[in-house]
């Protein structure tokens, strides 16, 4: 599949994963009572995408909000994107947070500090 | 002295529920409760908090109700939520019957998070259940109480009294209070 694209519900959220370009997108609210069960074919896909991924491979999580069970969901999907990098592939991971959301912004520096990876925080600009 | 329309002031919110649960109603009132936080609460902050600890303590509910067994005085698959805002903040609330051999656990799981009750505890003790891999045989990934407290800045208050030789009641009690880190 070139890619997985999933249409957000109140309760999960958009994705939208490209292999052509690398670039994987994650966007809404993630607080389903049993994240894993939406997450399993994310990271299915995942997995065959990382036999062979592009040379570049950009994770823009643009979450408004994640539950606990969406939060070990979260960091299963961020660790492959660190697997990708130890592959000596490049990364990028953006992580995109509201003004004045505090514990989004914590909640992204803590997965960087679990998981050693460069995870760039960026406000979203209100229109 | 009490009145019908004591606490109708534009800027509250006053909700409780006593009863059956499912997936379905609990959405439900979580939609009411964001799109009135949105309109009382300026504070992002402090709004993302009472929303995030209302939806765990609903779907901590969801999941942990017994709700096939029977009983003669109670209907165990009933439970009670309830949300208020306060001069100071919020007070939420939960309660629901448990199977007596459910209590040891979540007094357990309980007391663990109240004796890392700090900032630094509780972010050790997320972070370590966050890593574990674990996923309960109901599915949840044991954050709940955890992140509760972490966001509330407090201590878990609550209570666990024995029905009867199968069940006991669970209630916990949540203050957030304005200003809280």
């Amino acid at each position: 599949m070139t890619r997985l694209i999933l249409e957000s519900t109140p309760k999960t959220p958009d994705v939208h994963f490209d292999r052509d370009s690398g670039i994987f997108e994650i966007k809404g609210m993630s607080c389903a009572e049993y994240a894993l069960d939406f997450y399993r074919p994310v990271f299915e896909w995942m997995d065959g995408y990382m036999i062979n991924p592009k040379s570049k491979t950009t994770l823009n999580v643009k979450l408004k909000y994640f539950n606990t069970s969406s939060a070990k969901c979260i960091l299963q999907l961020l660790e492959r994107i660190g697997k990708i990098q130890e592959k000596g592939f490049n990364i990028e991971i953006n992580w995109y947070y509201s003004k004045d959301d505090e514990q989004m912004i914590t909640d992204g520096e803590n997965y960087s500090v679990i998981l050693g990876l460069p995870i760039n925080l960026v406000e979203i600009e209100k229109k | 002295m009490s009145s019908p329309y004591k606490g109708m002031s534009p800027n509250t919110i006053k909700l409780r529920y006593l009863g059956k649960v499912t997936f379905d109603l609990v959405d439900s009132l979580l939609l009411i409760v964001l799109k009135r936080l949105e309109e009382i609460e300026e504070d992002v902050n402090l709004r993302k908090k009472v929303y995030s600890i209302i939806m765990e303590c609903s779907q901590n509910l969801c999941i942990h109700v017994d709700a096939q067994s029977s009983h003669k005085i109670y209907d165990i698959g009933c439970v009670s939520i309830s949300v208020r805002k306060k001069l100071d903040g919020y007070k939420i609330t939960s309660g629901n019957f448990i199977s007596n051999e459910r209590v040891s656990h979540l007094r357990e799981t309980l007391d663990e998070v109240n004796k890392n009750a700090t900032p630094e505890g509780l972010k050790k003790l997320y972070n370590k259940v966050l890593t574990n891999n674990n996923y309960s045989t109901k599915g949840g990934g044991g954050l709940g109480l955890i992140d509760i407290a972490r966001r509330s800045n407090h201590k878990l208050e609550y209570t666990i009294d024995p029905i009867d030789d199968k069940y006991s009641f669970f209630k916990l009690k949540v203050s957030i209070k304005k200003n809280s880190k």
